[in-house]
């Protein structure tokens, strides 16, 4: 399911929204466990898993950051 | 709080250290769930087709402490560690990029024809890059960034830690007396 929903920490869904900007990324809300969902590389299918509750959602947000530049 | 590179500086006891430790597979959703628990959230998985990254950001007295029981985390969610990330062998195109020169001039400072000598070692075509930026850092500090000694040993501490992991695994647990060499 795409889906175009906000993650609750304002940091990680202002992350997310930046780099799905640009063609090549995509965000899946998956709302399985502890996970909130996944941003993934069209090109390459790689996956980040996006915690629901993480300890530091500023981590988040800059792990976000650095896989958008990597991919 | 200071910034440094792979770190964060909370206080003179306790600092954020990143790193990543790589297992071999993709991980399941039950073991990222498990993961989530032992690790408490500090790590966070970047799955390919082939391997899982884990990076993480975890408070620790030293890099050491924090990579080791890292380690022991992701083995209590029932997944087994197989190195620690790095990029760390380079060959001469590779460094050339790195350092923004041509790969003639550094295939002759690594020859010792250029520069002040003592390049760091070749091993099969490859060369550390933990070591190269340490003698760049000498040579030409801005082509690495201008490291700082805590930097270099950072950079230092990941390849080894490595090294180290990836013997865990090769050696089950059995290293016997090898695991002595680290702290003789």
């Amino acid at each position: 399911m795409i889906s175009r929903g906000r993650h609750q920490k304002a940091e990680i869904a202002k992350a997310l929204k930046a780099v799905t900007q640009r063609d090549g990324l995509e965000v899946e809300e998956i709302h399985r466990g502890h996970r909130w969902g996944v941003l993934r590389c069209l090109a390459c299918r790689a996956e980040l898993d996006i915690y629901s509750t993480p300890p530091k959602p500023e981590v988040s947000a800059k792990l976000i950051r650095k896989f958008d530049l990597n991919h | 709080m200071a910034h440094t590179e792979g770190r964060l500086i909370m206080d003179p006891e306790q600092e954020e250290h990143d790193f990543t430790l790589v297992i071999d597979r993709p991980i399941t959703e039950d073991e990222t769930d498990r993961l989530f628990e032992t690790t408490a959230g500090d790590a966070t998985p970047e799955r390919t087709t082939q391997r899982t990254l884990l990076h993480f950001v975890r408070e620790a007295p030293s890099l050491a402490v924090a990579i080791a029981s890292a380690v022991l985390d992701v083995e209590q969610a029932g997944l087994t560690t197989a190195g620690v990330g790095s990029n760390d062998l380079v060959d001469l195109s590779e460094i050339a990029t790195r350092v923004g020169r041509s790969h003639e001039s550094v295939r002759l400072l690594a020859a010792g024809k250029r520069g002040t000598g003592g390049f760091p070692a070749v091993q099969n075509g490859l060369y550390s890059w933990a070591l190269v930026r340490a003698w760049f850092a000498g040579y030409d500090p801005e082509a690495v960034g201008s490291p700082t000694e805590d930097q270099l040993v950072y950079d230092r501490m990941i390849v080894a830690a490595d090294h180290v992991v990836r013997a865990r695994s090769l050696t089950h647990g059995q290293a016997g007396g090898l695991a002595a060499l680290l702290s003789a």
